[in-house]
């Protein structure tokens, strides 16, 4: 047994630390100098200039400078360690491995921090002064700190795990790069190939990322459950390898000095990782563009086995090993294919499958587009969730669920976008176009799946929360009209439209307020500051409209929408964050119209639709070319306003179809007002409905073509006078 | 004393060290001989605690010597090729040592140092190849260890410095009772200087014995006889390690007491008869072709 003390005095952690402290006394004094002087030089430039400004310039100076020397330092102390001869020194001293390490350890670790706590301090204390608030760089010097402290000890323990100077660094870089390339790809190609799994909302990844000690500094300065939680799984990881890093170093052998690795873990640590980052992180980006092919896991596998193979070759310093070497390459090759392909097979393990049955499930919350907005954004609220209890509601959402579940393969290829994403300019030539994604979930009408961009669309995201206490998350994204059935049912009940409205509300609800009104249909913009009183006004003039609509409404409005509203108020953090977003004000909603009118907040509406402002139309036969539309389906596509159907012509986005003019210019044209109010009647705003149609867009605003006036429509468009849209 | 019991190192599929058993007696200077990558220096480290006996014990004054301090304080290993810190001085080394050996003795590094001529301030990267050996030396000694371990330390001398270590060898060993472990190549080097020579050969002791018996027991004879004497009827009364014979005349290397060799060959009248001295070399190769070695591959 290893005595715990000794009658020696140089064997105290003291002396080493002392010694330590005394030899790198000069890099201490460069550090704390530098960090001393740049400080406070760039809190007053701060100061000068503004806030905000020169923020990344003082965090790259002052917050890179410890994360340097973190680096380095272990390089200085711990360097012996792979240096026969300096060992002979060293290991043959009437000193203990343990007191070596201890010393040598918190020796390095005061050079990183001390200067850091000093003049991070002050530094804190400055900013506290010059802008009342230090709490952000209070954050940014907890982060540095242990971020700092993190890279500290994992470059001490692959210092101790490795034989070599130059191994050590590139695998304290391998695990640092590959570490987060690994977790990255695998989540993205989770994302990318798991039905219903949505990255965004999984905190085990943010977990693993954490492990790595620079994670943090990407993180935003600040205080929060999650920023807490961040902090401590790099303090415990780097307390952790500190502890380990101890017993690896009085268990290391000294003879190791020199050879490729003390211990043979951490190489096969790092070089699995960087052969699963290369081959994964391929596969990843390969796959982004479409479905993973044979092909495609070729390749991967060839470029992770590759990435193994030039390792292991540095390892055992030649070829001698080679046939070894290929066939681990191989096993770690197979076992991650085969791990993918079991995946695959198993719909994730049953992830992809898994319903709760109605009785396991207490609650769900749903959060599903209502906005017309262009950009899918909720109707009133950034987050737009809606908790649902009772089992009939529960139960339609249960049904869209097992609908989704049925339809997982069409809507899986559509997903990764194989069919239709490569469409024909003409006959001789296929180029790729970035589809207009806005029609998405208005295009599954019969069932067939439109060619738009992946991630627009209708997106659902599902959270039961089972009685046994755990959840179930699910997100899906351009789910196909026809699927909707039980959502458009939903919309119409009693719990969803009392919660809908009661959130809706409590979005307006603040001490004061920016209110943000958006014309629909024409353009036009204001805003509109308020104070207590003006918000409660409001807020009572939407609960008075809202109780005035059918029982339908959501599904059905029965007036046209004329305005938007958003709402923001000042947050704590410093910026004007929304709480209600983009909530429609229809015709019929008289107290709001009123109330807003009465503020003279209403925008002054450009009339451009009636002085030449044009609707556009684009050919049917041509139409398959913009929108790889099915070319049976009826429609007419109607613009006006300063956003063209494609873009502008000269939009470089574009320009793959400038080819073919005739393909992508709709046709102008100019509605009388009479014809604008005709043209109203024939069409509707788009909506969550179980009936599909074509889509006009006025103002922006998406609307769908009556079925029963498809021809109307497309008679009063080809009967208004055209003009050229380039004029 | 410095105990040795089947003490056995590996590295890999390498053993450095094969069941070695050997025994220092305090006091004493002991020369390791043998060829390069015998196990001479691992055996040193070994000593030292710098490396750790896969199997067997070691013992340095009846206690174990890895990760012990009490025990490590009283050996200093000096390298064959001595470790500095970059940019480091005399004095910055000197710094160094007395933070890890309690026993630093300043002044007498100090004395060293004139002794030795070198300049404590002077950074080591500038010295030449034997200075280092002396630098090494030096502070090794102002440690003042129990027993000190010396790597190839004469390699780079000149002859100067050289009788300086070993006087001061001589010193420290008769003036504090310190025990000396010298490896080498070149028996030449340990000759006038070890009480003790073991021989190590491919990580094997082949050889260990008190220089004084050994070069006692072993004798170079050249003898006539004026009867006809056969090598054979010599043998038969003589151990007779090497013969070289020309008719009468014979060069004889005999194992034994002098005296009982003397009165043995008396009984064949010899007319003349010599006893030419033996080099440590010349007693090392015969007892080697003894064993049953080549002497030339051992000793290079």
């Amino acid at each position: 047994m290893m005595p715990r003390s000794s009658s020696v005095k140089t064997d105290r952690v003291w002396n080493i630390f002392m010694y330590y402290l005394e030899r790198f006394r000069g890099v201490l004094l460069f550090y704390g100098i530098l960090l001393g002087v740049l400080g406070p030089l760039l809190v007053l430039v701060q100061f000068w200039a503004g806030k905000e400004a020169n923020a990344d310039f003082q965090s790259l100076l002052i917050w890179g400078i410890p994360l340097a020397v973190a680096l380095v330092m272990p390089l200085l102390i711990f360097g012996y360690v792979n240096n026969r001869q300096a060992l002979d020194v060293f290991h043959a001293a009437p000193i203990r491995r343990e007191t070596f390490y201890m010393g040598g350890y918190l020796a390095g670790l005061s050079i990183v921090m001390l200067p850091l706590i000093v003049f991070g301090g002050l530094s804190v204390l400055a900013q506290y002064y010059c802008f009342e608030d230090g709490r952000q760089a209070l954050f940014q010097l907890l982060n540095t700190a242990i971020s700092a402290f993190s890279s500290y000890s994992l470059m001490v323990f692959v210092i101790i795990n490795c034989g070599t100077m130059f191994e050590s660094i590139v695998y304290y870089l391998a695990l640092n790069v590959g570490y987060p390339v690994l977790i990255y790809a695998l989540f993205s190609l989770l994302q990318q190939h798991t039905y219903g799994y949505q990255q965004t909302e999984n905190l085990l990844q943010k977990a693993l990322f954490s492990i790595s000690p620079y994670y943090l500094l990407t993180q935003d300065s600040s205080w929060n459950h999650l920023q807490l939680f961040l902090i401590l799984v790099p303090l415990v990881s780097g307390i952790i390898l500190a502890v380990f890093g101890k017993h690896l170093y009085r268990q290391r052998k000294s003879e190791a000095a020199g050879q490729s690795f003390a211990y043979q873990p951490l190489f096969f640590v790092g070089a699995v990782m960087a052969a699963l980052s290369a081959g994964i992180g391929f596969l990843t980006f390969s796959s982004s563009m479409g479905s993973i092919n044979v092909g495609m896991v070729l390749v991967a596998n060839l470029i992770g086995i590759l990435a193994y193979a030039i390792l292991d070759t540095i390892r055992n310093r030649g070829f001698r090993k080679v046939w070894r070497t290929a066939v681990t390459a191989l096993c770690i090759a197979a076992g991650a294919s085969g791990i993918m392909m079991l995946t695959a097979f198993t719909g994730a393990f049953g992830y992809e499958n898994r319903i709760p049955a109605l009785e396991q499930i207490s609650q769900v919350q749903i959060s599903l587009p209502l906005s017309l907005s262009d950009d899918n954004s909720y109707s009133y609220s950034s987050t737009g969730k809606i908790t649902l209890e009772t089992p009939e509601s529960i139960a339609l959402v249960l049904a869209f669920h097992q609908a989704m579940v049925d339809e997982k393969k069409p809507i899986r290829q559509y997903q990764v976008g194989e069919p239709g994403r490569y469409v024909t300019i003409d006959r001789n030539d296929t180029k790729m176009l970035k589809l207009i994604g806005k029609y998405d979930r208005y295009s599954f009408d019969d069932g067939r799946y439109a060619q738009s961009e992946y991630g627009r669309g209708g997106s659902v995201r599902l959270t039961y929360h089972l009685k046994d206490g755990s959840t179930l998350a699910r997100y899906y994204s351009n789910y196909p009209f026809v699927l909707t059935k039980p959502l458009s049912r939903l919309l119409q009940t009693e719990e969803f439209r009392s919660k809908y409205y009661d959130g809706l509300l409590q979005s307006f609800s603040a001490e004061s307020g920016l209110l943000e009104i958006n014309s629909t249909i024409f353009n036009g913009y204001m805003t509109e500051e308020m104070d207590r009183s003006q918000v409660s006004q409001l807020q009572d003039a939407i609960r008075q409209d809202i109780e005035k609509r059918s029982d339908d409404f959501l599904l059905s409005p029965d007036s046209v929408p004329v305005y938007q509203l958003s709402m923001r108020v000042w947050k704590e953090d410093g910026y004007w964050g929304y709480t209600a977003d983009s909530y429609i004000v229809y015709e019929g909603d008289g107290n709001t119209l009123a109330l807003l009118r009465q503020w003279e907040a209403l925008p002054e509406l450009r009339t451009d639709i009636f002085e030449g402002t044009i609707a556009g139309y684009i050919p049917r036969e041509k139409r398959d070319v913009i929108m790889n539309y099915p070319k049976r389906d009826a429609g007419i596509f109607y613009h006006a306003g300063g956003f063209a159907l494609m873009g502008s012509p000269q939009d470089p986005y574009y320009s793959d179809i400038n080819q073919e003019p005739d393909c992508y210019e709709p046709l102008f044209v100019t509605l009388t007002e009479e014809q604008y109010a005709a043209l109203m009647e024939m069409i509707t705003p788009i909506r969550l409905t179980e009936t599909g149609g074509d889509v006009v867009i006025v103002g922006g605003i998406n609307y769908l073509v009556l079925p029963q006036y498809t021809e109307d429509v497309r008679a009063l468009i080809l009967s208004a006078s055209t003009r050229d849209n380039r004029s | 004393m410095i105990l040795l019991q089947d003490i056995v190192k590996r590295f890999g599929d390498i053993t450095a060290l094969d069941h070695v058993n050997l025994e220092i007696k305090k006091g004493s200077i002991c020369g390791l001989l043998g060829p390069n990558g015998a196990g001479k220096s691992t055996l040193l480290r070994l000593l030292c605690g710098v490396f750790r006996p896969d199997e067997g014990v070691l013992t340095v004054s009846g206690k174990e010597v890895f990760e012990q301090p009490e025990q490590k304080q009283r050996v200093f290993f000096v390298a064959d090729e001595p470790y500095f810190l970059p940019q480091a001085t005399l004095d910055t080394m000197a710094r160094l040592y007395s933070r890890l050996y309690p026993n630093f003795d300043r002044s007498f590094y100090e004395e060293l140092c004139e002794l030795f001529r070198l300049l404590p301030k002077k950074r080591i990267a500038e010295f030449s190849k034997g200075m280092k050996r002396q630098a090494g030396f030096l502070l090794g000694l102002a440690t003042r260890p129990e027993y000190l371990l010396l790597d190839e330390c004469f390699d780079g001398l000149d002859p100067v410095k050289r009788q300086v270590v070993r006087k001061l060898l001589a010193d420290q060993v008769g003036g504090r009772d310190m025990t000396v472990v010298i490896s080498s190549h070149n028996l030449r080097e340990l000759d006038e200087i070890c009480d003790t020579v073991c021989i190590l050969y491919q990580g094997n002791l082949l050889y260990s014995k008190d220089l004084d018996d050994l070069k006692g027991d072993v004798h170079k004879i050249q003898v006539v006889f004026q009867e006809t004497v056969t090598l054979s009827q010599l043998e038969r009364s003589l151990s007779v390690m090497a013969s070289e014979v020309r008719g009468k005349f014979f060069t004889l290397i005999l194992r034994g007491d002098m005296e009982q060799i003397r009165q043995t060959l008396e009984q064949w009248h010899p007319v003349a008869m010599e006893i030419i001295p033996l080099t440590l070399e010349e007693v090392f190769l015969y007892e080697m072709e003894v064993k049953g070695y080549d002497a030339q591959i051992i000793f290079g």
